[in-house]
């Protein structure tokens, strides 16, 4: 091949020339010349880049760059873009191109569309991976082909390519850019896969993500895809998980369509995209690739008329969790509380709203929420190491601290507490006694907030979560209800202290079993809400027939053509209703609520169909437990003087007791109706995405959740179009998807003991450690549940193996005999419900869903907080 | 000793005050369960606005100043605080910042 090539065809390049074609080209020049089925196509090579910049004279421009400032490099990087991407290209360069690309359309004799692909020269280098920040453009016709081929090479020089590659210390000027162009697939089914775990590094399965259609909306994450662990021994299945593929990048366009993002036909959403002959070719492609190039590879694939396409191959960037928050300064530890309910990050619009609420010492980095452990520590009254207070906020342990109290700091923590309660006290005082039902004016609000066009989703947060309108009700402000309702952990430890000092020998979740069994819950009236529906359902045989027998979207549109089900769907408005408002990640406000995917409550009635009983067993289980304590109680009291006589010990403790069960309830109700709030959020916001969509400045539903609130605001009003976020919202979708694997680094800035080895191996059972939640001990075959909305089957008696849990997850509680739960505390949502239905639970358990396949036969160990993968013997 | 007291009266204003203030609220807070709720509601402004008449009633001089200044400086307090709290989020929203 001539060195001065300018286009070359993709065939007549190899590994070695990536400082020609750039990493892309090479390794698919490379698969190419090696019989590997990988489209043809052709490359513009670096130095018809390097021609063009020569052309342009960039060099005052580049030179600018380097030296600006960071509030300056955006405006930087558009003046280069916009000299590379506005000039025509040389005539003997254009010329060039147009003829390859005529080349490719005479060797296929038909015509045909490309994908034109930006590969950089530093693309894909061992410690980089540059991850979605150059341009990609699918179905490019000849008509647009070099204006592509120049958006590639300005896409070198966007603000977040140019600071990724600051960030790692690579010099912009050894950066050139060559780019792909061919034939485009059309692809029924497409995907990625690692020949290696890229979180953990595991090196014995294969992982294969795949979905219908183009691969495109898998990488930046529009869809969930079908998941598959394959052996690398035998390609053997390990687990799938089959999703519910709601959308898919069309491979064809039908006349007068010009969205490619389409809905899935409903029969297919929930079927494998994979047949078992199509998985093991790709687990074969996919090592074949490793074997190749020698090292672990990311495979991108696409299937078109039954046929296997490699369409990109690169080597594994393994990123652990330590390096998610590398670039911030400061000691951080998560906020633990929110993470029990869901692990993901939040998405931009999300953490953007939640950025409004003032959170003292707490900080948004990725999308997690940390509490600030170096501010913190100054404001606390106590001798206590960074390390330490980060073990005690992430653990949240029901036992208080035994920390030196520093004198120094003393008068200052006088002050701060005065000003808390001088700030706080009217709120505390409203709050004592709330009877029930007060909130119940929320609802309202939030009808008026939301019918209210002039008012936008930021307005509407603050209205509703932060700031009281004069002459609104009390309901604007459940958010600040809640966190006063915080005070139900020093009202515990109370409780606590007072059985402990009388009755040092009873049962040790005493306190727990005491403050539970509350009336007038909202959240648990949600689970006897859907128990309601499963009785109604069973009242009719055709209609739990249904619900059996479909997956629940399937089983809401048969139900909604059989007239016998018309009393158990009016059921199912009036529940919705109520709580329509709810979610699973309900805090996430891209998170569909329920009244807009009610299939996901059929789901939780379908659960409840398959057991015996109902909730009012273990609600019964519970209430037994706790009046054979307070009897136990009263005996052990009596011993104790005047106790007979008077009492007062008992009363004082069950009045405590009382009071727990108050603020716990606030807590939990508050909850309830400040979702409300995010619901109302999200509903402003799906309005504007549509009036977006149809203004044609946003593409793709759901895209929106990937802008920030000033960017809504621009587009909008016009400041922004589609084209200047296009690639803001690539780039953070695939960084999301990217976070919301790794999933969330316990601390950022300060080390964490270790309290528990992950997996050790204990006579001959593999060994989990975690935190006990809930005392008792269980044994029983596991059932991994990711999401509830898409895993909605636990068979009575099987243990529930979830990553979090959060009120959607509650009836999965009912027909769980355990639960063992990755992240979470004492005081978790899980360690909660657990308790209340009394069965075993274990939180805090590193790597539980990894670690525990489905149909593992498993041992809880509550009282102890562990975990035993038993072997096959000891199953038996 | 006179100083000791006058703090007192002006702490014992303070809580007063707040929990005057608390039971002022309580009409808008339970404004949803009324029918049920005005009882307490009634009670919670009689007994508070008594303890107020009564504190003032049985205090002279410079204690009833300091009590006096303990009920209003909370007021004002509390009052400044809705500005101030709309003030900090408005600082704090960017969903206004285009650029």
């Amino acid at each position: 091949m001539p060195v001065t090539s300018l286009v070359v065809s993709l065939d007549e390049v190899g590994a070695g020339d990536t400082g020609l074609v750039g990493g892309k080209g090479a390794n698919l020049g490379e698969l190419l010349r090696n019989g590997f089925p990988v489209p043809p196509g052709f490359v513009v090579c670096a130095d018809a880049y390097a021609h063009v910049l020569e052309v342009l004279d960039l060099g005052a421009e580049l030179r600018q760059l380097v030296v600006a400032p960071p509030e300056e490099i955006e405006q930087r990087c558009a003046i280069i873009r916009g000299r590379i991407e506005s000039q025509a290209l040389p005539t003997e360069l254009a010329d060039l191109i147009v003829a390859a690309h005529q080349r490719l359309i005479e060797n296929r004799g038909r015509p045909i569309v490309c994908a034109v692909r930006s590969s950089a020269t530093a693309e894909d280098l061992g410690a980089a991976s540059f991850a979605g920040q150059h341009g990609t453009y699918y179905y490019v016709d000849g008509a647009h082909l070099l204006q592509k081929v120049r958006q590639c090479w300005g896409s070198l020089w966007s603000p977040e390519a140019v600071s990724y590659r600051a960030t790692h210390g690579i010099d912009h000027a050894s950066v050139s850019m060559a780019v792909v162009v061919q034939e485009m697939i059309a692809s029924e089914v497409s995907g990625v896969s690692f020949t290696a775990n890229p979180v953990s590094g595991a090196r014995g399965e294969v992982i294969i993500e795949s979905s219908w259609g183009m691969g495109a909306a898998i990488v930046d994450g529009r869809v969930t895809p079908d998941n598959y662990v394959v052996e690398r021994a035998d390609l053997r299945v390990r687990t799938q998980r089959i999703s519910d593929k709601r959308l898919m990048v069309a491979a064809h366009l039908e006349a007068g369509q010009s969205a490619r993002l389409e809905e899935v036909p409903n029969a297919m959403r929930r079927r494998e995209s994979l047949t078992p002959d199509l998985l093991r070719t790709v687990a074969e492609w996919s090592l074949k690739c490793e074997v190749h190039f020698g090292k672990p590879q990311d495979v991108e694939w696409a299937i078109c008329d039954g046929r296997f396409y490699l369409l990109q191959s690169r080597p594994i960037t393994v990123m652990g969790r330590e390096d998610i928050g590398r670039d911030v300064k400061g000691q951080y530890v998560l906020f633990k509380p929110l993470v029990e309910n869901f692990t993901d990050p939040f998405t931009p619009l999300s953490e953007n709203g939640f950025t409004l609420v003032p959170l003292i010492s707490m900080q948004p980095i990725h999308g997690w929420i940390y509490v600030n452990v170096g501010a913190l520590r100054r404001l606390l009254p106590f001798k206590v190491s960074a390390e330490a207070l980060a073990q005690y906020l992430y653990s949240i342990e029901k036992d208080a601290p035994g920390w030196e109290v520093s004198l120094v700091k003393l008068p200052m923590l006088f002050v701060a507490g005065l000003m808390f309660l001088l700030v706080n006290g009217v709120l505390f005082l409203r709050t004592r006694c709330l009877p029930d039902g007060a909130l119940d004016s929320y609802r309202a609000l939030c009808a008026r907030v939301d019918a209210d066009t002039t008012i936008g989703p930021a307005d509407a947060m603050v209205r509703l979560l932060l700031l009281p309108k004069l002459g609104d009700p009390v309901g604007n402000m459940p958010l600040m209800i809640n966190l006063s309702a915080v005070r139900f952990m020093t009202r515990m430890r109370i409780l606590r202290r007072l059985v402990r000092r009388w009755a040092p020998d009873v049962r040790d979740d005493a306190e727990t079993v005491l403050s539970s069994g509350s009336e007038g819950v909202l959240s648990a009236e949600m689970g006897r809400g859907i128990w309601a529906l499963a009785l109604e359902a069973n009242r009719n045989a055709r209609v739990r027939g249904i619900l059996l027998a479909q997956a629940p979207e399937r089983a809401l549109a048969e139900l909604k053509l059989t007239t016998e089900a018309i009393e158990f769907l009016r059921s199912l408005d009036a529940f919705l209703a109520t709580n329509g408002h709810r979610a699973i990640k309900e805090w996430e406000i891209r998170s569909p609520r329920w009244e807009e995917n009610p299939a996901v409550v059929l789901g939780m009635v379908r659960n409840y169909l398959l057991i015996e009983g109902g909730p009012s067993i273990h609600e019964k289980k519970a209430a037994d437990a706790r009046a054979e304590l307070i009897g136990e109680l009263r005996a052990r009291l009596q011993a104790l003087p005047l106790e007979r006589a008077l009492g007062l010990r008992l009363r004082l403790i069950l009045s405590a007791a009382e009071r727990v069960r108050y603020f716990l309830k606030l807590r939990e109700n508050s909850r309830f109706y400040y979702i409300m709030g995010i619901g109302v959020m999200r509903k402003k916001v799906l309005r504007i995405e549509s009036e977006l969509m149809r203004q044609g400045k946003l593409k793709c539903k759901d895209d929106i959740f990937f802008l920030r609130l000033n960017e809504l605001l621009a587009l909008q009003s016009g400041g922004l179009q589609w084209l200047e976020v296009e690639d803001r919202i690539r780039e953070r979708r695939i960084e999301h998807i990217r976070l919301c694997k790794m999933g969330p680094p316990k601390t950022i800035g300060v080390e964490l003991p270790e309290r528990y080895a992950s997996a050790t191996q204990h006579e001959g059972a593999t060994l989990l450690q975690g935190q006990p939640a809930s005392p008792g001990a269980y044994e029983g075959v596991a059932r991994v549940i990711l999401d509830p909305s898409i895993d909605v089957e636990l068979a009575p008696g099987e243990v529930l193996v979830a990553p979090y849990t959060d009120p959607a997850w509650t009836p999965l509680f009912l027909t769980a005999g355990a639960a063992v739960v990755e992240v979470g505390s004492y005081l978790s949502h899980a360690g909660t419900v657990a308790r209340e239905f009394g069965m075993p639970c274990v939180v805090d358990v590193a790597e539980a869903t990894q670690q525990i396949r489905s149909g593992d036969r498993i041992a809880v160990d509550g009282n102890l907080g562990s975990v035993r993968i038993l072997a096959p013997q000891d199953a038996a | 000793m006179t100083i000791i007291l006058q703090l007192a009266a002006f702490a014992l204003g303070t809580y007063l005050s707040m929990r005057m203030i608390a039971a002022l609220h309580g009409p808008v807070d339970v404004w949803n369960v009324i029918a049920k709720a005005w009882p307490r509601v009634i009670a919670d402004l009689i007994v508070w606005g008594a303890a107020i008449a009564v504190a003032i009633w049985l205090t002279d001089g410079t204690y009833r100043s300091a009590l006096v200044w303990g009920l209003s400086t909370y007021l004002l307090f509390y009052l400044s605080l809705l500005p101030l709290v709309r003030l900090y989020v408005a600082r704090r929203r960017t969903d206004q910042d285009i650029n």
